[in-house]
């Protein structure tokens, strides 16, 4: 609590501020794409905003050309009443054949041009898409999950932007470019400049929309504009390369073409003419020359693009083991033949001795075809005002399954070296080998790269990259990587592992290179999937699917699963475990900020800090109270401090923790700790899990001790409870169901365990599955409803409703969020929209398609006694005066937060009065979402009495058709003797 | 409640930033700790009224929002309804029409009646009545109350027609 304030605050506070400010939202298509500054997305077609402009808070749709957005008094207002509005987009304007002009110029060239003086021409062409830029502004700094907020206010002639970052001159110019204003009229105010490209286009798109909706509005709005997903434009590389008989190498091109970084967003979708200069760095054209020894090398790109070099790389190194293929020579020997630099040939031969280079290793054993390949790289750039020269080799083995279409690389060998300048290398010191962090740290960087160029996303574990970019999308098939020590200065190590380097340069093309080594078919194009191998080989061989393949492996996998559960049983019936040793807590900085913010996101899916904090505690801390019908459970402290949380724990110990239920010292772990939900998580997800956890501020605070009932005090007996109850299986994707449904089971059955509460539990609780399968329990006191087509609901819930629910914490055709639900709606609002899209996918699922309950015999009035009577007629009194400001239906006020309407609230419709008796004593005071509104708690001016008065009017006025309640004094007793939620 | 940051929020157009306790009610923090006197405490139920403010432009009863429930929002209180010294239409018509007798329940009146006027500026009298419906006056005042919203219609109507 801070001192008073002075009094002389309420002299400003008590006069009336500018005129009111509103509040917008942006309704972007489904698909934004551009070339050079042209709009290629998605075009608007239709907008009906009729629905969305009868929400409240005064909307206004303001429009133009493809740019929709709604204004509203508050924030929720704008996004509420934009969710309604109904657009049609087109798909986007296809690829029309109108040629694109560029504006080319030679960025680098060497030797004399003797083209076609030679025996053999070879030309190719390649396509890259780079996932590198998302990825080098997440460890700078990552957007904020809710978005940028900006703020324009038209004064008199002036316009006044305010901005959280960016480059005020900048956006004042572009700004009066847009609005065809003198720049002398925008006043651009900006908190600091931008850290990053990436940040200083976000300024640049936020500004153009809010600059011109306040103007279009002639009021100050205050915008919040998501992190835009671009579908950029791929670079496009073509080769041409020349050799005579002997394979000595000739003349050698290479056309780049990169469109420039899109315009602004206003600016494109609005379809405006962007005029402004783009001031990015355009890369240095010898950096991106290949390094063999070419008579004459040509390299001819766009005027002003930074291309990346990790797009020069991928084409060039393909393109040399093309030529290696077409003359016969072994990949790696051709290399050697024609690599001037010594070291970086030095480094060649080590990884291919490393790795057993052997050619390329092709391999069929039954529809498994296994290859290998190579690939290298060097470059020369500028660190920390050093140049520094790096070398990188890998070898990659890859398998492709012909008949899953599974494209798995099994093992990497890689090797890089790095020198500053031209100064000799350093001696070779013992203690110069790679530390176990740096090759921790490397192996990462080599299983991103990796994970950016096989492809995209389709596992269940894959996390989607809405809110800040993920690159970390390994899927789980990604191999071990071997280094090869090159022998670098350790100071520039460091330089190197933190800015990722040339190291995992050759990491696309080395891939591609195997795969071409196994199955024949080139991939020209990055990322590749096993979907393009597929298609690639069909159209190879004009045959279709060997569904024989199908069956032989369907019979080998069930005798893996066979086995593993057999050693499962083994393990988990053993009373007393093992005690894993305490390690000192992971150094902060072994994690990368990808891998955290997975791990973070796995936190809040699994709710973590809901039960392992303490009211009015530090996060995670433990000592939040559970009750069970056992006893009471106090839930431990999970942050890394090493006395009283998890700080000493492997990650051995951790997973067998997650997965078993047994604690680091070999304990067992009660059931209240949902770890038969949490061995469903994938092994790349509990990784991350522990490297977010143990990023996190160590506190040292001690939860006191459970108070559980003999014999449930007993914990060996738990090994019994784990044989009969608990399996211990990674979650396994029906292959039958969509991806999307997949995602949204994964989420709901492991970290989610959205079971613990919403499925029922046996006598000796332990959840129940089949048709009780998330048929409703209880939880605290709380009813948890059915997510069935058990549900009490009177209304069946959609996708669309549930998505609703989850995210805001409100569905108009059920009710709000409250008691223990409120705190995972919270949690579940940070998480990415697709991810909620899914789990909401994923219970719709498991609704009855039609509503054929069977209603009792509506109860009349007559039928009910004089006392019946004289309390429904109390309880209609007790509304009027206390709930219905807030509740009645049809009339009233308009006030603050969402207005639920009690006829279709489940809680007034299910067999037990308890979720609503706690909502009337307790009222809801920490909502999922502010935005929602409070309701105050009536325990202390309502008596037992009243509430059973209230309550017998409230089932019979708004749940028709439904017998009274039983047991509500003893419900009230229940409620009361519990503290609120 | 996890140890908390400092919230911000807007009043009557100006920015406060308070280190106070986020589950303290809304209207204690304005009377207390900023000394605006124009909401006043009633029930501490949300059910009289009498502790109407404007959040983001509706019609909220401050006893039952905690602080934490405005932050990086805009709340008016009758305080701030007046613009460079002119009185809002609204404030004006109540001492036009003597709207007040023992005055308790007026800021509910006038800033519920505000809020209607903000969404829809001229509402017809059986929307005044059920907007106000759940304003509770002791004294019996309905009458004058009811002529006075008439009249700030009327004042509105004429203020944005010059």
């Amino acid at each position: 609590m801070s001192a008073p304030l002075p009094r002389q605050m309420a002299g400003p506070l008590a006069t009336g501020g500018a005129a009111s400010l509103r509040h917008a939202r942006l309704a972007l298509p489904p698909r934004l794409d551009w070339q050079q500054s042209l709009y290629t997305g998605a075009r608007l077609q239709g907008l009906d905003s009729e629905a969305a402009l009868r929400c409240p808070g005064a909307p206004q749709v303001v429009q133009r050309r493809h740019l929709v957005a709604v204004v509203a008094d508050s924030d929720e207002q704008a996004r509420q009443a934009c969710s309604q509005l109904r657009l049609r987009w087109s798909d986007a304007t296809p690829q029309d054949g109108t040629p694109r002009v560029r504006a080319a110029q030679t960025l680098h060239a060497r030797g004399q041009d003797s083209s076609g003086l030679h025996d053999i021409t070879m030309d190719a062409h390649y396509q890259w898409r780079d996932g590198e830029s998302a990825s080098s502004t997440l460890s700078s700094s990552p957007f904020p999950a809710t978005g940028i907020v900006a703020m324009a206010s038209p004064m008199g002639a002036n316009l006044r932007l305010d901005l959280p970052f960016g480059n005020p001159a900048l956006i004042a110019m572009e700004v009066a470019a847009l609005l065809s204003l003198p720049v002398a009229q925008v006043e651009v105010r900006s908190h600091r400049p931008p850290a990053s490209a990436q940040e200083r286009s976000a300024a640049s798109d936020v500004a153009g929309v809010v600059a011109l909706l306040a103007l279009q509005c002639g009021q100050a709005v205050s915008l919040v504009l998501e992190p835009t997903n671009f579908a950029s434009s791929p670079t496009s590389l073509q080769l041409h390369g020349e050799l005579d008989q002997d394979g000595r190498l000739g003349s050698y091109h290479l056309h780049i073409e990169q469109d420039a970084p899109p315009p602004p967003l206003a600016w494109l979708l609005t379809e405006t003419a962007y005029a402004l200069e783009d001031a990015s760095d355009p890369r240095d054209g010898a950096a991106l020359a290949s390094p063999y020894d070419w008579q004459a090398l040509e390299i001819i790109g766009p005027q002003g693009a930074a291309i990346p070099l990790a797009a020069s790389t991928f084409a060039q190194e393909i393109f040399f083991d093309e030529l290696a293929q077409r003359i016969g020579e072994d990949a790696v020997q051709y290399r050697l033949q024609h690599l001037p630099d010594a070291h970086g040939a030095a480094l060649v031969r080590s990884v291919a001795e490393g790795a057993g280079w052997n050619g390329p290793a092709r391999q069929v054993q039954g529809d498994i075809l296994r290859g290998r390949g190579f690939a290298y790289a060097s470059t020369l750039e500028q660190e920390q005002g050093q140049p520094v020269q790096s070398w990188s080799a890998w070898v990659a083995d890859v398998e492709y399954d012909r008949a899953s279409g599974e494209l798995s690389v099994t093992r990497v060998t890689a090797g890089h070296d790095q020198r500053a300048g031209t100064t000799a290398a350093a001696a070779h010191a013992a203690d110069d080998l790679l530390d176990e962090k740096q090759r921790a740290l490397l192996g990462e960087q080599a299983r991103l790269a990796m994970a950016q160029t096989l492809a995209p996303d389709q596992g269940f574990d894959a996390w989607s990259r809405e809110l800040r970019p993920l690159p970390g999308q390994a899927s789980a098939s990604l191999p071990q990587v071997d280094l090869i020590d090159g022998g670098t200065t350790p100071a520039l190590r460091d330089i190197q592992l933190k800015a990722g380097g040339a190291f995992t340069l050759p990491a696309a093309a080395a891939i591609s290179n195997a795969i071409h080594a196994a199955t024949g078919v080139r991939l020209r194009e990055a990322p590749f999937s096993g979907e393009q191998i597929r298609l690639a080989l069909e159209h190879q061989e004009g045959s279709g699917q060997r569904p024989g393949g199908w069956r032989r492996l369907r019979k080998y996998g069930w005798l893996g699963v066979a086995a593993a559960a057999l050693g499962a049983t083994l393990t988990l019936a053993m009373p007393w475990r093992a005690e894993i040793a305490p390690v000192a807590r992971p150094a902060a900085d072994l994690y990368s900020a990808a891998t955290i913010e997975r791990g973070r996101r796995v936190a809040l899916a699994g709710d973590c800090a809901v039960c392992h904090t303490a009211p009015g505690g530090v996060a995670n801390a433990g000592g939040h109270a559970l009750q069970t019908p056992f006893g009471t459970v106090f839930s431990t402290n999970i942050t890394p401090d090493e006395k009283t949380g998890i700080g000493n724990w492997s990650y051995t110990a951790f997973e067998r923790a997650m997965r078993e239920g047994i604690h680091r010292d070999g304990r067992h772990l009660y059931p209240a700790f949902p770890y038969t939900a949490f061995a469903k998580i994938s092994e790349a997800d509990m990784q991350s899990l522990y490297a977010y956890l143990m990023a996190q501020p160590a506190v040292s605070s001690t939860p006191p001790e459970n108070d559980l009932r003999f014999p449930f005090n007993m914990r060996p007996l738990l090994a019994g409870w784990n044989l009969l109850f608990h399996k211990n299986e990674v979650f396994q994707p029906d292959p039958d169901r969509s991806a999307l449904w997949n995602r949204g089971a994964y989420l709901v059955e492991g970290a989610g365990h959205c079971t613990a509460c919403h499925s029922p539990r046996n006598a000796l609780g332990a959840e129940q599955g089949g048709r009780q399968y998330l048929g409703g329990g209880t939880v605290d006191g709380w009813e948890a409803p059915a997510l069935t087509a058990l549900s009490k609901s009177p209304t069946p819930w959609t996708e669309d409703e549930l998505f609703s629910y989850l995210r805001s914490g409100f569905s108009d055709r059920h009710g709000i969020a409250a008691g223990p639900m409120a705190p995972v709606v919270a949690e579940l609002a940070q998480l990415p929209a697709g991810d909620v899209r899914a789990i909401a996918h994923y219970l719709a699922s498991f609704q009855a398609p039609t509503t054929s309950t069977t209603t009792p015999a509506p109860i009349t009035t007559s039928s009910l006694n004089e006392s019946q009577k004289l309390s429904q007629a109390n309880g209609k009194r007790l509304f009027q005066g206390a709930c219905a400001a807030c509740h009645i239906e049809g009339t009233g006020p308009t006030l603050f937060g969402v207005r639920p309407s009690l006829r279709v609230n489940t809680n007034l419709h299910s067999d037990t009065p308890d979720n609503l008796i706690h909502v009337i004593l307790h009222g809801i005071r920490e909502p999922a979402n502010p935005a929602l509104g409070y309701m105050p708690g009536f325990a202390n001016s309502f008596s037992d009495a009243q509430v059973g008065d209230l309550l017998a009017y409230l089932r019979s006025e708004f749940a028709t058709g439904k017998p009274a309640w039983e047991g509500v004094p003893e419900s009230i007793a229940r409620s009361r003797a519990q503290a609120g939620h | 409640m996890h140890k908390q940051e400092p919230i911000t929020f807007h009043v009557n157009g100006h920015a406060a930033t308070l280190d106070i306790a986020a589950d303290a009610p809304l209207l204690n923090v304005l009377r207390n700790d900023l000394c605006l006197n124009g909401p006043k405490f009633g029930c501490g139920l949300g059910e009289c009224g009498a502790c109407t403010v404007l959040v983001d432009g509706v019609a909220a009863r401050s006893c039952v929002i905690p602080l934490a429930g405005v932050a990086g929002r805009n709340v008016t209180t009758l305080d701030g309804l007046a613009q460079e010294g002119r009185l809002d239409p609204v404030q004006q018509a109540f001492i036009d029409e003597q709207g007040a007798q023992c005055g308790y329940c007026m800021n509910g009146m006038i800033m519920t009646l505000k809020a209607l006027l903000l969404r829809s500026p001229s509402p017809t009298e059986d929307e005044i009545r059920s907007e106000l419906d759940f304003n509770l006056c002791r004294c019996g005042t309905h009458v004058e109350i009811m002529r006075a919203a008439l009249r700030a219609v009327e004042l509105q109507r004429q203020g944005a027609a010059q």
